[in-house]
This record gives structure tokens, C-alpha cells and sequence, in this order.
């Protein structure tokens, strides 16, 4: 089955299908359609790291220094963790100034420096073109493998041409992909729907083929990690690999890996491609900074199973880094190898991919365009559209990469391992994280600062790792790494200044950062930036403060001056006029083109924003300095802007702070009006009912006093009866004046009362006895049950009394009219003493328990009771409750327990003594 | 941030130091901590930034 016709069809099949994929990704963007704007396809996208690098060499690496490979995902997983703070400050930047790449990026915080963002390109192109070639010699080994086993790859890799190469047909192929999928718009920042769609299938396709080959090797070869394990334990070298000291360098080998990673992944130009230029959505970030870490824990889960595997079965003869490809071709199967080599491919191309795509539009935009600017052939005077040639020159640039790339593996390739090379990159890309993250937090770094740091760094890279990797293969004398240059053995590039004995990497990005870092730094302390470094500076530092979101900043940054005509002229010979007319479009000045009429500032800013994004921002800005005069803002009236917008918001949070302030103190006014209103209707009813109390006593004395003044001849009985009438109706009026004044010192606080240690159950005889006569007459019957005697409180005497009289003469009057009946007790309950008094009347109903206490509150007699039952004024109660509470205690009504009405239940505090009986 | 430090503390020295002294089982403690400790990590994010996300 594993042919070369089947291995070789599979695999351009499965390139066609990316194909097929990315042209449908684009399609489906052009319809507004897009399958990018999901935060799992962004993550998945981000899974690029993930080359064949992750895919055969963490296995070798694993092999070979246990667990420490890990630290290649583990640093990545820091920076995702940290993407809410320092990847989204840089989406947001690249989005808002068209960055198209890693060089553009570094190029446009110092001021759009060519010169800067020449370098970064330069240095870009230097240190990830082994990369490529490191994917090219992945997909090349992992086919030999596949062919020969279990013949070793590299016998017949030796004698093979290179037209045999399959990795250089991939590579022609990948050419033509990137060309037709990366290079569809000249604006380099415009999101690549087609390319990253497939990149996010190749993820998946890379993750299912590492988890089979996992699953294989540890369920079937193996019948479960138990038993690996078991079989491991026995073998004490297989278990020392997988302990610290076996990691490179020890435990400062782990940290500066560590270190590395987390540098590398955020400076690596396909991961700020994926990371940065083809977000879609900041808020994506939230869910990538979980997922993506999770796919790198998913690929990584069997590695060590299959590194220890691969080390029991094939010890020392096969290369670790094949073994995810020999172990299941040992096995006999043929379609689990097959899936594994696409799986390889997936790793290997997405790399290639998107990297190509990242260094072709750093090497047209940061190198040719440059020097293509310079020429006289290509100045303005020049007439004919430039942006299908620019096109061009990214399309030769892509080809170009490739091309290098495939070079350098057919040429150096075989020199290193896998790790190596992936390594050696990592170290090189690190180089510019100082420029780039530094820029990002401090506005004092300058560009000559960060051009000496970035060629400092690089050097000590190149000193430390680059050429002792010749040194290595032969190039170099290899005394170099043993003896130093010229036998200075201070110069040793692996023990620089006497740093021996450390993990290669480590040492050299100790060393590359130092010198970077503390070059950046000093540098910039004595050096002054220009005017326009200054505002990018601000731009850049300042890239998350709200004000720089509002159009009004981005669109007043120029301040220059030229014709909309000539405008127009640069942007259709550098973009073409499709671009032009959008440019021309969305701008917010409605007014219609006219060629002579000065261009608005915002229109520039759109002008420099689209030849941004096309041509790199330092390339744009020279070609706008070409036809605008004047300059744009300097850092002045950039922090003026900001200051100015900043005094603003606070005037604003001000204002909003007091508004709110406002609106609470209404809400208590209307409150406080409400409850005046209340009030005052409560004064108007309490008035009404006064009047008509005293009234009805009034009009009965008058009545019959008018009727003793105007009958004289009246029997002296009826006489008598009327007078006995009038002293009654007056004691009545005294009493219910009397009621009224206590209620109105209780309700104002001025009652005075006289608290004093008694006796409640003496009190509540005196009272009985006081009302006995008026129970008598009634014919009531009443029960007194004095358990505390003595029960003794603090109380007024007379009050207390008073309402134990009110209470009682209540009672009477409600209770049963047939039997009355009433019945006192008095009881302890707790630290209190209680006085209850009970009738046998119809009780009063839960709604009206309460009502009872309001002032002139008449309870509704049934109407099958006879009226002619006395009333009160509608005083006692509320009068009672006052001073119950006035003396600590309270008063309510509950149902009675024995005698079936209403109950009135008093409760007044133990006095001092009683409260605590010894 | 206490994620990222939360991080930095279980994937540095010296907590990644004791671990691998420990008592030898199987192949080590070392690749379990790791793994085990790079999954709370994760979960750790995906609840934080969810949650947040939800508000």
C-alpha cells in the first residue's frame, strides 16, 4: 500500500484540498460571509506555532531531555496569558495605523524609519529562512522515511537529485498557493480569509494525527499507559531522563528556555501575522488566550508516551525525532503512517505559509520598496499605475523565499537537527521583542536606541550560536568553540567572558539581551528623538487611552497641505483606482472631488493609512511628505490632544458624578414631599375627627341646655334628667380634651413620665378594684390570674395604671353581651413581665390588629349585634401603646386562649432586681 | 495578572525543583506536575476570561 504513487497522491491531494478550502474562504468572505470571525478559528489559526518542529521534534527532544521541551509551549502559554494586556495594546495599534508586519510595526513606533524597519526585515529574513528550510527537510526526511522503512531515510536521501526532492515540488507548490491566496490585495494589512481558513484546518488535521498515533502507541502497542509505565520503571535510564537534571542547562536552562519561548512566540513574524495582522476582532483574544493553550497541552499529551515508547522498542538505532512515523510503520500498519506523514505536511506547509506570506511582505514593503522609492525611474513625474507591479514584486519575493529556503536545507539542512535549527531561529527572532515591547510600554525609546540594540543583539547572536553551528559542520575551525578566537578563551562563543557550562540558548540570549536591552536603553537616555518618533512614540504608548479611539485625534494627526487633485494622482499610481475611489469614498467629507481644492486633514490620514497598509507605513509616509506640505502633529500637540480630551473626560465624569448626585437629593425631596403631603392629610383627617368628637357632646349639652333656658315649666325630674345629661356629655368633653392633649405630648415627646420600681400585679388589683364597680354594673364576670405577684417593673403608676383601667373597660365593652366575661393575668415570660387582658367577645380580625392602635379607630361592630354598646373616643388605645412604649415596653393584640375574643397583651422589663432572681 | 504569576510560580523553580525530588514513581513526578499543572492553568484562564467575557 505505501507506494510512492499513493504517498505522493495523498499528499498533492491533500494540498488540493487546501486549495479548495482557502478559494472557498475567500468566496465566502466576498459575500460578507466570513468564516474567520470566530475566536475558535482565530485560535486554531494562532496553532501555526506548531510546526513540524512541535510535530517530530518534540518527541526527539523529549527523548533526548525529558519534560524541558515543554517549555517551548509553556512560554507561549505566559504570553497568551498576558494577550488582554500586551497583544491586544499591539492589534489595536497595527489595526489602527494598517501594520502589515513585525518590521512595519517596529518601523512605525520610531518614526517610520526605512533604515529600522530595513534591518528588522534583513534580520527577519536571516533568522527564520533556516526555519523554512527546517519544514522543507521535515516533509523530505518524513517522506524518506515512509518510502524506505525500515531502511534508514538517510542512505537514499544521499544519492537523490534534487528534482527528486519532494520537498522542493511542496515548496513550488506552497508558491503557488501563497501566490494565489496571500497575495489577492496589495494592502498587506487586509485579512487573508482564504489562507487562514485553511491554516485553521491544518491545525485540526496536524492535532487528530498526533492524537492517533498517541492513542496507537500507548492503547494498542502498549495496552495503556500502565503498562508503558511499568515497563519504563523498569528501565532506571528511562527513568532519569525524565527528571530536571536532564534538561539542557539545568535549572537555568529551564528558566532561559522558558524565557525564550515566551520572547519567540510574541517576535516569531508568522505568529505576529496570525496574531496580530489577521485579527478580526480584539475580543477574540478572550477566547484564544485559553483555547491555544489548550491545543499545545492536546499535541503535547502523548509525546512523552511516545518518546519512551519509541526509546523501549527502537533504543538507540532509530532517530527520535522519526518516531512518531516508525513506531506505527513497526507495528505493519500503512494507513496510521500515512495519516501521520499528512499530519507532518499540515505542520510543515501552515508554517511555510503563512511565514512566507510575513517575510515576502516585509522584504517588498521594509527592502525593495524603499530602495524602488530612491529610484528616478519611479518618482512621481513618472506616469502609468504602479500597484499591479508592487504585486509583482511580492509574488518574485515570495518565490524568492522559498526558494532560499529550499536552498539552504538542500545545502546546510543536513548539518543540524531539527531542534536545532528551530532553536537557533527561536534566539533570533527573540532579538526583537527589546525594540518591540519596550517601545510599547516607553516613550523615551529612540530609534537610534533601538537600531544599536537590534544589531548589538544580532551580532552576539550570530557570535554565539550562528557560527558555532558552522564551527560545527565543518565551515569553521572547530577550535573556535574549544579554544575561543585567536586562543582568547574568553571569547569562546559557547563560555562567553567565562560563562561556561550553560545551555547554549540560554547563554546566548543572556548575552544578545544585554547587549540589546542595555544598548536600547543607554542609547536612547542620550539621544533625541524627532518630532515624528515623538508622536509615534505617544501613538504607540499611549495606543489604549480612550481618546485615540475617537476618529476626531486619528483625522487631525496632519496638518499639512495639498490638493485633493494631487492626492488622488498618488494613490491611483501606487493603490490603483478601485482603491483610490474607496479612499475617496469613506471619507466624511461629503462635498464632491474636486482636483484643486485642498484635501482635508482626514483625508490625508486616509491616504497614508491605505499606502499604510500597501506599502509599509515608512514607505507611505515618504510618499506623502512628497505631495503634502507641511508636517503632521508633533508630540506637543499630541499629549495637548490627549491632556485636552483627558480634562475633558474628567469634566465629564465630574459633571455625570454631580448629575447622579442630583438626581439622588430630588428622589429624597419628592420622598420628603410625599411625606409632607401625608402628613398634612393625616393633620386635615386628625382635625375632622377631633371636631367631629368634641361636636357631638357640644351639640348634646347645648340642646338641652337650650331646652331648660327656653321651658321653664319643664318637670323638675326631666330637669334633673337633663342636667345629669348635660354633666355627662361635659365629662365626657373633659375626658376626650384630656385624651387629646396626652396624645398630642405623646406624639411631640413632651409627656412626662416618672419612672419608678413597682409592683405590676399590685397595680393590677388597685385597678380592678378602681373599675370594679363599672363591671359590676355590666353584670361582666372577671377571671384574674396573678402568676408573678410581685412583678416587679419601672413604671409610671398613674399611667400604668390608666392603661390598665383602658385596657379592662375595653375588654367590658366588647365582651360578650349575653355572658360577659374577662379575664386579667399577669405572667413572666423571659426578662419581661406580660399583663394580658381577655374578653369573650367576637375578637378583632388579623387585618384590624393593628388598626386598632390609629388614632379615632372605631372597630366595626357585626350588624347582628344591637347598637347601643358604649363607644369610646378612639383614643385609649393609641394613648395606651404610647406609654407602654415610652416606659420600654410594647402592646398588642393577639387572639385569646381561653375565653375566645380579643386579647391585649402588655409587656413592660423586669426591673434590675426582678430580672436577675438569685 | 495573579494568572500570569499564578504561572510563573508553578512552571519556575524552585516549586518545579521539589516536585522532581520527589520520591521516583513510575517516570517521575516531574511530567505529571507539569501537565497537571499547565491544565489548571488553562482552566483557571478559560473561567476567568469567560466569566468576564459573560459580563
Amino acid at each position: 500500500m505505501r507506494t510512492e504513487l499513493i504517498i505522493l497522491g495523498t499528499a498533492f491531494g491533500y494540498l488540493a484540498l487546501l486549495f479548495v478550502v482557502a478559494a472557498w474562504g475567500d468566496r465566502r468572505a466576498e459575500q460578507g460571509r466570513s468564516i474567520i470571525g470566530s475566536p475558535t478559528v482565530y485560535a486554531l489559526s494562532i496553532a501555526v506555532y506548531c510546526t513540524a518542529w512541535t510535530f517530530y521534534g518534540s518527541v526527539g527532544r523529549a527523548a533526548e531531555y525529558g519534560p524541558s521541551f515543554l517549555l517551548i509551549y509553556l512560554g507561549p502559554t505566559l504570553a497568551m496569558l498576558m494577550a488582554p494586556f500586551v497583544i491586544r495594546k499591539m492589534v489595536r495599534i497595527a489595526a489602527r495605523q494598517r501594520i502589515s508586519s513585525i518590521a512595519d510595526f517596529i518601523s512605525a513606533r520610531y518614526g517610520k524609519s526605512t533604515s529600522l524597519g530595513a534591518l528588522v526585515a534583513l534580520m527577519a529574513l536571516i533568522t527564520i529562512t533556516p526555519y523554512i528550510a527546517l519544514q522543507l527537510k521535515a516533509i523530505t526526511v518524513s517522506h524518506a522515511v515512509l518510502i524506505n522503512y525500515p531502511d534508514t531515510a538517510n542512505a537514499t536521501l544521499m544519492d537523490e537529485r534534487f528534482w527528486m526532492d519532494k520537498s522542493l515540488w511542496v515548496a513550488l507548490v506552497l508558491a503557488v498557493f501563497i501566490i494565489l491566496f496571500g497575495t489577492r490585495h496589495l494592502d498587506a494589512s487586509e485579512r487573508h480569509e482564504g489562507m487562514v481558513a485553511a491554516i485553521a484546518l491544518e491545525s485540526l488535521v496536524k492535532l487528530v494525527a498526533f492524537m492517533a498515533v498517541g492513542v496507537f502507541v500507548v492503547f494498542v502497542m502498549f495496552e495503556g499507559p500502565a503498562a508503558l509505565f511499568a515497563q519504563v520503571a523498569a528501565t532506571p535510564a528511562l527513568v532519569d531522563s525524565m527528571r530536571l537534571d536532564n534538561a539542557p542547562g539545568g535549572v537555568t536552562g529551564w528558566v532561559g528556555m522558558l524565557v525564550l519561548a515566551f520572547l519567540a512566540f510574541l517576535t516569531l513574524p508568522r505568529q505576529f501575522q496570525v496574531l496580530v495582522v489577521e485579527n478580526v476582532d480584539e475580543q477574540h483574544l478572550t477566547r484564544a488566550s485559553w483555547l491555544f493553550p489548550l491545543y499545545m497541552l492536546l499535541i503535547n499529551l502523548f509525546v512523552i508516551p511516545i518518546a519512551l515508547a519509541g526509546l523501549l522498542l527502537g533504543g538507540s538505532t532509530d532517530d527520535p525525532d522519526s518516531f512518531v512515523l516508525t513506531l506505527p510503520l513497526s507495528a505493519g500498519l500503512e494507513g496510521l503512517p500515512l495519516l501521520v506523514f499528512i499530519g507532518g505536511l499540515s505542520a510543515a506547509t501552515g508554517m511555510v505559509i503563512v511565514e512566507t506570506i510575513a517575510l515576502s511582505t516585509m522584504v517588498s514593503n521594509q527592502l525593495i520598496m524603499p530602495l524602488l522609492l530612491r529610484s528616478r525611474r519611479l518618482h512621481l513625474s513618472t506616469r502609468g499605475e504602479l500597484a499591479g507591479w508592487l504585486l509583482g514584486i511580492r509574488r518574485v519575493a515570495i518565490v524568492l523565499i522559498l526558494l532560499l529556503g529550499y536552498l539552504y536545507h538542500a545545502l546546510i539542512g543536513d548539518s543540524y537537527s531539527l531542534v536545532t535549527i528551530g532553536l537557533v531561529s527561536f534566539a533570533g527572532a527573540a532579538q526583537f521583542a527589546p525594540a518591540m515591547l519596550i517601545g510599547l510600554y516607553w516613550r523615551g525609546a529612540t530609534r537610534q536606541g533601538a537600531t544599536i540594540g537590534l544589531i548589538a543583539g544580532f551580532l552576539v547572536w550570530c557570535y554565539t550560536l550562528l557560527l558555532p553551528g558552522f564551527a560545527q559542520s565543518g565551515w569553521l575551525d572547530a577550535a573556535l568553540l574549544t579554544e575561543g578566537p585567536w586562543g582568547i578563551a574568553w571569547l569562546m562563543p559557547y563560555g562567553l567572558f567565562g560563562l561556561e557550562n550553560w545551555d547554549i540558548y540560554t547563554h546566548s540570549l543572556l548575552w544578545s539581551m544585554l547587549a540589546n536591552v542595555g544598548l536600547l536603553v543607554g542609547v536612547s537616555l542620550f539621544t533625541r528623538p524627532t518630532p515624528l518618533e515623538q508622536t509615534q512614540a505617544a501613538l504607540f504608548t499611549e495606543a489604549m487611552h480612550p481618546n485615540l479611539q475617537t476618529t476626531a485625534l486619528s483625522s487631525s494627526l496632519w496638518r499639512g497641505q495639498t490638493t485633493q487633485g494631487a492626492l488622488k494622482e498618488l494613490l491611483v499610481r501606487y493603490l490603483g483606482a478601485p482603491t483610490t475611489r474607496r479612499v475617496f469614498s469613506h471619507s466624511s467629507t461629503k462635498s464632491a472631488y474636486a482636483a484643486d481644492e485642498p484635501a482635508t486633514a482626514e483625508l490625508i490620514t486616509r491616504a497614508e493609512q491605505a499606502l499604510a497598509g500597501s506599502l509599509g507605513s515608512a514607505s507611505a509616509r515618504v510618499l506623502i511628505n512628497s505631495v503634502v506640505r507641511g508636517e503632521a502633529l508633533d508630540i506637543e500637540s499630541i499629549l495637548s490632544i490627549l491632556d485636552t480630551t483627558s480634562q475633558t473626560l474628567e469634566y465629564n465624569r465630574r459633571l455625570e458624578q454631580k448629575s447622579q448626585e442630583l438626581v439622588q437629593i430630588g428622589e429624597e425631596l419628592r420622598s420628603a414631599n410625599e411625606r409632607l403631603r401625608e402628613l398634612d392629610r393625616l393633620k386635615d383627617e386628625f382635625v375632622a375627627m377631633v371636631s367631629h368628637e368634641l361636636r357631638t357632646p357640644l351639640t348634646s349639652i347645648r340642646a338641652f341646655a337650650e331646652i331648660l333656658r327656653d321651658s321653664i315649666e319643664l318637670p323638675e325630674e326631666k330637669r334633673q334628667h337633663f342636667l345629669g345629661v348635660i354633666v355627662h356629655e361635659s365629662q365626657r368633653l373633659s375626658r376626650l380634651i384630656e385624651e387629646i392633649l396626652d396624645l398630642a405630648r405623646l406624639e411631640s415627646g413632651r409627656l412626662t413620665l416618672n419612672p419608678v420600681p413597682l409592683d405590676l400585679a399590685a397595680l393590677a388589683r388597685h385597678s380592678i378594684d378602681t373599675i370594679a364597680h363599672l363591671h359590676k354594673e355590666r353584670g361582666i364576670e372577671l377571671d384574674v390570674n396573678l402568676e408573678a405577684d410581685p412583678a416587679m417593673v419601672i413604671g409610671d403608676q398613674d399611667r400604668l395604671e390608666q392603661v390598665i383601667i383602658n385596657l379592662l373597660d375595653n375588654a367590658g365593652k366588647f365582651a360578650d353581651r349575653d355572658q360577659p366575661k374577662v379575664r386579667l393575668a399577669l405572667y413572666r415570660h423571659r426578662r419581661h413581665f406580660r399583663l394580658s387582658v381577655e374578653d369573650n367577645g367576637a375578637g378583632i380580625s388579623a387585618d384590624e390588629r393593628e388598626r386598632v392602635f390609629e388614632k379615632f379607630h372605631q372597630i366595626q361592630q357585626d350588624s347582628d349585634i344591637p347598637r347601643g354598646r358604649p363607644k369610646g373616643s378612639g383614643l385609649g388605645l393609641p394613648i395606651s401603646r404610647g406609654i407602654i412604649a415610652h416606659l420600654g415596653g410594647r402592646l398588642w393584640v393577639e387572639d385569646a386562649k381561653h375565653l375566645g375574643g380579643a386579647c391585649l397583651t402588655l409587656e413592660l422589663p423586669a426591673a434590675p432586681d426582678a430580672a436577675n432572681p438569685s | 495578572m495573579a494568572l500570569v504569576a499564578i504561572a510563573l510560580l508553578l512552571f519556575c523553580p524552585p516549586l518545579i525543583i521539589v516536585v522532581d525530588r520527589l520520591p521516583s514513581f513510575n517516570v517521575g513526578w516531574l511530567p505529571l506536575y507539569l501537565f497537571s499543572a499547565w491544565a489548571v492553568v488553562i482552566g483557571l484562564t478559560a473561567w476567568l476570561m469567560e466569566h468576564r467575557a459573560g459580563h
